[in-house]
């Protein structure tokens, strides 16, 4: 998951793109005002935008507007200063899904963001499950039957975006959209590398396979018969 | 009167004062109008009751010659005097006696005793009796006796007393009516005209009333003042509503600035608050290893200074603004303004250094100043401050201290950074304001410093002017009222 954080306060951006990283394991991206948060946004693949309201060149409630004028569905977390209701209500109108005042709770701020970043991809409940395969995005542990599977943070973070879209398939550009921040060098390789170490932990020592991949379109995590059902149409 | 409660913001039942202008006009009206009335109907009474009474004696003396007509001689040596009754035509109930020169007493009506002897002698002509009956007015007349022209023997005219009272009944029953009709109209008229009166206060007055109702309705939350037309268009009203209206626009100005500073400050604050609290809990959101945990403390305390930094500087700002009065300037000490700069420049000096940043300073005066030399400190502090900050690396600073020919003493500071964008120049010394937030976020400024400085000029009567040079940066020049100007003849420069 990859999220943009606009805030022109730099220690609080930071602090922020801190705990997402760290405690929900997204990639993160810092805009520090609206002319430059809106281009970034405009121009990537994010999963929740965090925005803040009183910035340097554009406001952050007509950033927003351009943002949804332009058909962009990503979720908007909105953090401010002045909770004024007035503000609050034109706000969510205007096509922001939640809003957090300052001094907030970064405990409540993980949370909405993984929340908003769920429902985004149509899947409201924090348990993922595919097949016998348990991702709990809450608290980040993946289960497969019985059994506790460990995983590398890119390795979840791979996971957690194939579970979020099961069970459509899953480009590679598209992974290495949503998986990486900005400064990070894309080389599709690397996602390969990641697969390969996720069917090792999940799959080698079940029958049922349900990471799959199929050439030329991506991958895709679902169980082996809809994979068979899919693959047939395509053959 | 009547007495409306109102309820005032605290709760507390009120009652409307009891003087009213209406009220007072009113009483004014009426009563000088009732005056008026009393006056005029005893002017009425008085000069009926002279013109009636001078007609009463007029007809006093009339009966009195009629008695004069009938006295003749007896006709023989006595040469007595006598009354001829039965031509006598007088009214049978007036009194009257007849003396002749001896005062021997020829005739008298036979209702009456005869005047009393105080009567005859008080030498006026007009004198009042009264009986049980009535009260009588009489004239006493002495004339010579006319006799007849047919008598063929007129004897030596006599000289006769005829002393003739008529009663007054009938007059002071005219009086009485006069006064009476008089009364009753003045009454009449002092009803319809008092009423009209009243009307007309009541009408004149309601610009007033509907102004000061206007007035009342006025509040912290609603600045609204719509005076009604019929006021402003009153020329005694025309000042106060002038006057309410720039009062209340000051007023609501001055309101929504303050409200826009606590909106301002709480925003600042929250956002200070916000960088802690999450770092503080980025911290403990994961068991982390001693050095991580030093790390994020150290960051806090960064982010601790930060938030300080900030009270700090709304406390010194609302410390400032609260001086209202400008200071009283015998308690102030002489300031040498040259000395008080280069303390500032020596100071920060190193800041500068680090930046590659020169700090020149030209002296062409030594000025001296009444100020709390603290004052002065920040002020060239936070000047010379902003300038390093927004000045482009290895340029340099120019502080100049000079005066102008009516003795106030004049500091510029010059930078060559970027200057301040034309939209931004009127607003930079609003607090909180910065002219660059990405850039004045990166320097750690709030945007406090050049209002706390203008506060601070202004509390000695001085002025501050920010402005952009010709080609690049911008020029700040603070005007402060001299003592003594002392031209230095050699220009000073530090470095």
């Amino acid at each position: 998951m990859r999220v943009l954080i606009v805030e022109d306060e730099e220690r609080l951006a930071q602090n922020v793109a801190s705990g997402l990283r760290q405690c929900a394991g997204y990639a993160v991206d810092v805009a520090n005002d609206g002319e430059s948060g809106l281009f970034m946004a405009e121009t990537n693949e994010y999963d929740l935008l965090v925005l803040d309201l009183m910035l340097p060149e554009l406001e952050g409630s007509a950033l927003l507007e351009k943002y949804r004028k332009s058909g962009h569905e990503t979720p908007v977390l909105i953090l401010t200063a002045r909770d004024e209701k007035q503000s609050i209500i034109r706000l969510l109108n205007a096509g922001a899904d939640d809003y957090l005042p300052k001094p907030f709770d970064l405990g409540e701020l993980l949370a909405r963001a993984k929340a908003l970043v769920r429902r985004g991809k149509g899947k409201p409940h924090p348990l993922l499950t595919v097949a016998d395969l348990e991702i709990n995005v809450a608290e980040r542990i993946v289960r497969r039957g019985r059994t506790i599977v460990q995983l590398t943070p890119m390795e979840y973070r791979v996971l957690e975006y194939l579970a979020s879209r099961t069970p459509a398939v899953v480009s590679k550009t598209e992974l290495l959209e949503h998986l990486y921040d900005y400064n990070w060098e894309k080389f599709g390789n690397v996602i390969e590398v990641y697969i390969s170490g996720l069917r090792r932990k999940i799959d080698c020592f079940s029958k049922s396979k349900l990471i799959h991949t199929l050439r030329g379109h991506g991958y895709a995590l679902r169980a082996d018969s809809d994979a068979k059902r899919d693959k047939e149409p395509a053959a | 009167m009547h007495y409306v409660p109102i309820l005032t913001p605290s709760g507390t039942k009120n009652l409307l004062p009891k003087n009213s202008i209406k009220r007072q006009l009113i009483i004014a009206v009426v009563v000088s109008q009732l005056l008026l009335a009393i006056g005029l109907t005893a002017a009425i009474v008085l000069y009926s009751r002279s013109q009636l009474l001078a007609a009463f004696d007029i007809m006093l003396e009339g009966r009195a010659d009629e008695i004069l007509a009938v006295i003749h001689d007896t006709e023989d040596e006595t040469g007595t005097l006598m009354l001829d009754r039965e031509r006598l035509s007088v009214p049978s109930d007036d009194f009257f006696e007849v003396w002749d020169e001896n005062n021997k007493l020829i005739s008298r009506s036979k209702n009456w005793q005869g005047a009393p002897p105080s009567v005859l002698v008080s030498g006026s002509p007009i004198f009042q009796v009264a009986n049980q009956q009535s009260s009588y007015r009489g004239i006493i007349v002495r004339k010579m006796t006319i006799f007849d022209q047919e008598d063929e023997h007129p004897g030596p005219l006599k000289k006769v007393t005829i002393v003739y009272a008529s009663s007054t009944r009938d007059l002071t029953h005219r009086i009485f009516q006069i006064g009476f009709f008089a009364v009753a109209s003045s009454l009449l008229l002092f009803l319809f005209a008092g009423l009209f009166a009243a009307h007309e206060v009541s009408r004149g007055l309601y610009p007033m009333q509907a102004l000061a109702a206007e007035a009342k309705r006025v509040s912290a939350r609603n600045w609204n003042f719509n005076p009604p037309a019929t006021a402003r268009k009153m020329r005694e009203l025309a000042p106060l509503v002038d006057a309410l209206d720039s009062t209340l626009a000051s007023l609501k100005r001055a309101f929504n600035r303050e409200q826009q500073f606590i909106a301002d400050a709480a925003h600042e604050l929250k956002t200070a608050v916000a960088i802690l609290k999450s770092t503080l809990q980025l911290l403990v959101c994961r068991p982390r290893t001693s050095v991580e945990y030093k790390e994020g403390l150290e960051r806090s305390l960064g982010d601790c200074g930060r938030l300080e930094a900030l009270v700090c500087g709304i406390l010194n700002l609302a410390r400032v603004e609260q001086r209202t009065d400008h200071h009283n300037s015998d308690e102030l000490q002489e300031i040498d303004l040259v000395e008080s700069c280069e303390h500032s420049v020596a100071e920060l000096n190193p800041v500068a250094q680090a930046r590659d940043i020169r700090l020149r300073c030209t002296f062409k005066s030594n000025i001296s100043v009444k100020a709390d030399p603290a004052d002065l400190q920040t002020v060239w502090f936070n000047l010379l401050q902003n300038a390093i900050q927004h000045s482009p690396l290895g340029s340099t600073v120019w502080m100049e201290v000079t005066n102008s020919p009516r003795g106030t003493a004049l500091v510029v500071v010059e930078d060559a950074g970027a200057g301040i964008g034309p939209d931004q120049l009127p607003h930079v010394f609003e607090r909180f304001r910065r002219g660059d937030p990405s850039r004045a976020r990166a320097t750690g400024g709030f945007g406090l410093g050049l209002s706390i400085c203008k506060a601070l000029i202004e509390g000695y009567g001085g002025d501050i002017q920010i402005s952009n040079r010709n080609g690049t940066g911008t020029r700040v020049t603070v005007s402060l009222p001299g003592t003594s100007p002392t031209p230095i003849s050699n220009a000073r420069s530090a470095s």
